[in-house]
């Protein structure tokens, strides 16, 4: 060993304490606290029953931007033929997942499960409005690496519920708590 | 392994006393006018009760450490999420909220379930 590396690692590398310091962890959990927020907030304009179909606002206006304004043509077809159709199903369904993410996400709890379902929403949204009258391509471009972060940080573990319930899961032989183990 | 244990406890008493504050700071959004830029969510005066009960309930049990008080706060918030998601959009709206609502009380609901889990779990390293 060189007298460079151990003095390396007699002293912690100032690179060390950027990625894993208290204020890297204060980060991780502000993040991942306000796309909670985000979606806590996203899910009080979604009404039920109607979701806006009957004066053509709300979801159902965005939703059929997929089709007035297509992104990608097999999106907008599965928006015109199965999602439209059926839009008082698709509405519950995307009140219930967006409540469900903002819920999770403020607690810290499965979070890379639902970072990754928030990848998904964000990709169904952002295929929906992107060639929308008046949208921000970047909104859902920087909503989407939000979630990447969250992901690859893991970061309910910091400040959430995954860090507390975590040694409890580690503990336990089930297979619940194995699959929570992967999914936090 | 005491020392496992107690830095495990105190972990549990440092989320239950951030889910507390949480609960009761959330309850200043009632005087967030209903521009939506401003409004996290829309918390009725209603929904602040609940979420006044809950904090105080979350406190007491970060305070004690009794398990039961974790159960009792997360249940309030889970059974007003679940009945807010309900009546959303319906004629009978109880609390007055709307989707923004019923997450927030969920997310209370699910920390504060969670830690009543991390609280009671047998501890097999003992």
């Amino acid at each position: 060993m060189s007298t460079a590396s151990a003095t390396q690692q007699a002293t912690p590398d100032s690179a060390d304490e950027i990625d894993h310091g208290r204020g890297a962890r204060i980060g991780l959990a502000f993040v991942r606290i306000t796309i909670g927020r985000l979606w806590i907030q996203s899910a009080g304009w979604k009404t039920p029953p109607a979701f806006g179909r009957d004066s053509e606002t709300g979801l159902f206006k965005y939703s059929t931007y997929a089709v007035d304004y297509p992104v990608f043509g097999p999106f907008s077809w599965l928006m015109e033929n199965v999602v439209l159709p059926n839009f008082t199903l698709f509405g519950y369904l995307t009140l219930l997942v967006e409540a469900s993410l903002g819920a999770f996400l403020l607690v810290g709890l499965a979070t890379r499960f639902w970072a990754i379902v928030g990848m998904g929403q964000t990709v169904a949204i952002a295929l929906s409005v992107l060639n929308g009258p008046n949208e921000f391509p970047w909104t859902y471009y920087l909503l989407f690496a939000a979630h990447v972060v969250i992901l690859v940080t893991a970061a309910g573990r910091t400040a959430g519920l995954d860090g507390v319930l975590r040694p409890r899961w580690l503990q336990s032989s089930g297979r619940p708590a194995r699959l929570l183990m992967k999914l936090s | 392994m005491t020392t496992q244990t107690s830095t495990q406890d105190a972990r549990v008493q440092r989320v239950g006393y951030g889910l507390s504050v949480g609960a009761a700071v959330s309850i200043v959004l009632i005087l967030a006018p209903s521009n939506d830029a401003v409004r996290l969510a829309k918390v009725t005066p209603i929904a602040a009760l609940v979420l006044l009960a809950v904090a105080v309930l979350g406190g007491l049990a970060a305070r004690t450490g009794k398990a039961a008080l974790y159960l009792a706060a997360g249940g309030l918030a889970l059974v007003a999420a679940v009945l807010q998601l309900v009546q959303f959009g319906q004629p009978t709206n109880w609390i007055g909220g709307n989707g923004s609502t019923a997450a927030l009380l969920a997310g209370f609901g699910v920390g504060f379930i969670g830690l009543f889990y991390a609280a009671r779990a047998p501890r097999n390293s003992e």
